[in-house]
């Protein structure tokens, strides 16, 4: 089969790009592959195109909701028919549709939680199921920060569907990650397709600040110096609005803030007001655009930075996707620590209500699911805590199913205390070798490639400030201002529907 | 003094109109849309039903922070414990208020709350698709995930490239002509964010900030066009054909509570309230506030097994010209030996028959 033919087909790319080839090759022909392809290269193309040219279903089990919806909707943009995203975010109405006509569909995408659900596991076997695809694999090592415990399932369920070949595809998976990933999955001998996590075109910067506030000025300066688009990361969404509505008042007008508290519609509109050239400047936190695939984006400033060198290397492979020069700032000051001590800290639930929490549900012989909303509410726990909590009962033979067998509360609060703390401190270690590299003073390519067990082959132009790389070919050329007046009601409406054939009032 | 906000003037409105006789969570319940026979039949007596659901998501200490500072601003005053009234002053400020934005006689909460979001999508995304694919553009990221709506865009799509074009161009004929019956500011609103294949909508919080308005303003200003489009398609559909498929199928004939419906299911089939009490095991009142609630949902709902014309007439009389919704009052006027649900169905039918 001629695989470019059919990318081109399919997709209306000519060539593939690094890896992905080989990745589908391996697929096609039965193997296991564990696959790590730099930010930015496409990683979806990878099973997109072989469960397109299989005969049956494939199932991609991806662990962001909105990045599978994203997903979806540019592959039916794409013009591919029979795809669908399953998640806690559809109505039931369209859930039990989706789940009637399971059979019709090419592609299948699900969140974890989804698969756990006996139902759907049941419903899904029936199926002729022909690859497994974990998207962002890298979520499912247990010292990844966005661990949850039904992945720990996943190689079970897969066996349920007759071990079809699995993918597991991540950017960013240290070598510990990657044999996690394989123990996992139940991968018998899996191809590793490991590629070089380091992007060239991107030149890395660290800058230190004494305060907050010169913090804040820097940024000011930076956005308003820097060469455009830009994308600005914030730990909260209540800084990422600050910011934005500073910068505005400042005259940086083209900016808009995104997080995961904004309307759906609200959201897309940004997101598609960005990709379209609209907005200059966005100011978010880690909730964007994963799903959305700008290629020019110049600069990514960190205002806080994220608990691990991984995310890290995620959010700034959004830049320069096109291959052009890009920037990566980040932005340090000591009072961030405590903040971030308190990222780590975020999913701790107090003693008294760890133990409430067990004691409540120690009353209960069956705990349904509309139960355990409550409960939470009522403890103030979020879902992804009780998910730990609760993989602890089951994995103590407390809950079985639904049904909730006698227990010694003390006993499990220990057990969930025990596994938080080693949770904690592998966390704690990661930031631990984040920051050496936030204050290191050698070359930050050379041990960002270390970490992810790389050697430095080709060191770029502006590698990075350590190695002596300047802004200087960052900066705007020009200080054009755009203007974002409105313009009157009459002459948007004809731009809208397009061309003056129909101007004529 | 400082600037009120438009919340603070709607809700300044209710206060004019309820009077002493309700309390401010009446106004509560009423702005957030609480589907409730008591919210719905007191929106129903004051002829405020216009603003029901226009703020699904206010919290109570915003409404007593609206309060509060119309108090301080010497437009209310307190009457009893959780009543408040208009002062002259602040009587004034609201016909002032009125005057100026006349786009608040738009609105209809009640009628088109429930789909009034579903149809503004479907308009939007419609708009969208259609003119992207006019200019051979077939590759764009909807406007909206919703499936109901992306399902109803495509069905509704003209198959040829023709019929395409000449879709698009009757809806804009269509939207121009709407919009030039509204005000400049609602047509800008409307217009500003929609989506097409050159330029991305804007959200209401940007369009707030080039404005110079609150997010909330913007929103009022964008519903009160969205009704007033609904209301013309019922009234004019013979101006609006392409436009009039835009709300069918979201029209649900009657909105009920849940129980309320089930009392219905059970009058329809010849049961009285007595029997339907006893049959539900629910108190008679229950049952009588079911009974207001459908005569305020379903205008074809006769009254007549309840009272009789020549006693609808006298009631009506009375509260005219008694100027007053306090049901003892008008007990006390019409004789003890009508029931304070005959009086509440005669007022709750009035009401909804001239058009809140």
């Amino acid at each position: 089969m001629d695989l470019e033919q059919q990318l081109q087909l399919h997709f209306g790319y000519g060539s593939f790009r690094i890896g992905q080839k080989e990745v589908i090759q391996a697929l096609l022909s039965g193997e296991d592959v564990i696959a790590m392809l730099p930010t930015g290269t496409g990683k979806s193309i990878c099973y997109q195109l072989p469960a397109l040219l299989s005969s049956g279903t494939t199932l991609v089990i991806s662990p962001l909701l909105s990045l599978m919806e994203d997903q979806v909707q540019q592959l039916r943009s794409d013009g591919v028919k029979g795809v669908i995203a399953i998640n806690s975010f559809m109505s039931k109405d369209d859930r039990e549709t989706a789940l009637r006509k399971l059979h019709t569909y090419k592609i299948i995408y699900l969140s974890p939680e989804m698969l756990q659900v006996a139902f759907i596991q049941k419903q899904l076997a029936k199926l002729v199921i022909s690859l497994f695809v974990v998207d962002e694999a890298h979520c499912i090592s247990q010292w990844g920060p966005d661990f949850r415990p039904d992945y720990l399932r996943l190689g079970q369920i897969k066996e349920l569907f007759g071990n079809p070949p699995c993918l597991a595809i991540t950017a960013t998976a240290t070598r510990g990650v990657q044999e996690d990933i394989r123990a996992m999955l139940l991968m018998g001998r899996p191809i590793y397709l490991i590629y070089s996590v380091d992007r060239p075109e991107i030149s890395y910067r660290v800058e230190h600040c004494e305060t907050v506030q010169a913090k804040i000025e820097r940024v000011q300066q930076l956005v308003e110096t820097l060469n455009g688009p830009g994308m600005i990361y914030f730990s909260s969404r209540m800084w990422a609005e600050n910011v934005a509505s500073l910068l505005k008042r400042k005259g940086v007008l083209r900016v808009a803030y995104y997080h995961g508290g904004l309307a759906t519609e609200d959201r897309l509109l940004i997101q598609q007001q960005f990709m379209n050239g609209q907005i200059d400047v966005i100011c978010c936190t880690s909730a964007f655009g994963m799903g959305i695939n700008k290629k020019d984006i110049r600069y990514v400033l960190h205002f806080h930075y994220p608990i691990e060198l991984e995310s890290y290397v995620q959010e700034v492979g959004r830049a320069a996707r096109d291959g052009q020069p890009s920037v990566a700032i980040l932005l340090y000051c000591m009072e961030d620590r405590g903040l971030v001590n308190m990222l780590l800290e975020r999913e701790r639930l107090s003693d008294e209500q760890l133990k409430q929490l067990l004691h409540t549900v120690k009353m209960f012989n069956f705990l349904k699911a509309g139960d355990e909303r409550v409960l939470l509410d009522q403890i103030g726990c979020d879902e992804i805590t009780w998910r730990t909590i609760r993989y602890q009962l089951e994995a103590k033979g407390v809950l079985q199913k639904e049904r909730v067998k006698s227990f010694s509360v003390d006993a499990v609060f220990c057990r969930v205390r025990e596994d938080e703390q080693e949770r904690y401190q592998q966390k704690q270690k990661n930031l631990e070798l984040f920051l050496r590299w936030i204050r290191t003073n050698t070359c930050r390519r050379k041990r960002l490639l270390l970490y992810f067990s790389e050697e430095l082959n080709y060191q770029p132009m502006d590698c990075c400030d350590n190695c002596g790389a300047t802004l200087k070919q960052f900066q705007k050329t020009k200080s054009a201002q755009e203007s974002v007046s409105l313009r009157t009601w009459k002459e948007t409406l004809v731009d809208l529907f397009g061309q003056s054939d129909i101007a004529r009032k | 003094m400082e600037v009120e906000t438009t919340r603070q003037a709607i809700v300044a409105t209710i206060l004019d109109c309820f009077k002493d006789e309700r309390t401010i969570y009446g106004i509560f319940h009423l702005l957030k849309g609480k589907k409730s026979a008591q919210t719905i039949q007191d929106g129903a007596f004051f002829g405020v039903l216009s603003y029901f659901g226009l703020f699904p998501t206010l919290k109570r200490d915003e409404l007593e922070k609206d309060i509060n500072k119309l108090i301080s601003n010497g437009q209310a005053s307190l009457v009893e414990q959780d009543k408040v009234i208009l002062t002259n002053s602040g009587k004034q400020k609201l016909t002032q208020f009125q005057t100026k934005n006349q786009y608040i006689a738009d609105l209809r909460g009640w009628q088109y709350h429930s789909y009034t979001e579903e149809f503004w999508l479907r308009i939007s995304l419609y708009v969208q698709v259609i003119t992207h694919i006019v200019s051979g553009n077939r590759q764009f990221y909807p406007i909206t995930h919703q499936s109901s709506v992306q399902r109803w865009v495509k069905k509704h799509l003209p198959k040829s490239a023709d019929e395409r074009k000449e879709k698009r161009n009757h809806i804009y004929d269509e939207l121009y002509a709407f919009l030039s019956r509204c005000s400049d500011i609602q047509a800008t609103i409307f217009v500003q964010q929609l989506s097409g294949e050159k330029r991305v909508g804007l959200t209401k919080l940007q369009l707030a900030e080039q404005l110079g308005m609150d997010e909330t303003t913007v929103n009022l200003y964008h519903l009160s066009t969205v009704h007033r489009l609904l209301n013309e398609l019922n009234d004019r559909q013979e101006t609006y054909q392409n436009l009039s498929i835009f709300d069918l199928g979201l029209k649900k004939s009657i909105v009920l509570t849940e129980s309320a419906r089930k009392t219905f299911h059970l009058f329809e089939k010849g049961h009285s309230i007595e029997s339907i009490s006893r049959r539900r095991q629910l108190k008679q009142s229950t049952i009588e506030d079911h009974i207001v609630e459908i005569a305020i949902q379903h205008p074809q709902f006769s009254i007549r097994p309840f009272v009789c014309k020549e006693l609808e007439e006298r009631i009506l009389q009375v509260s005219d010209m008694l100027q007053t919704r306090k049901l003892r009052e008008l007990k006390e006027q019409i004789g003890s030996e009508v029931s304070f649900f005959v009086i509440r169905l005669v007022l709750a039918r009035k009401k909804v028959q001239h058009g809140s």
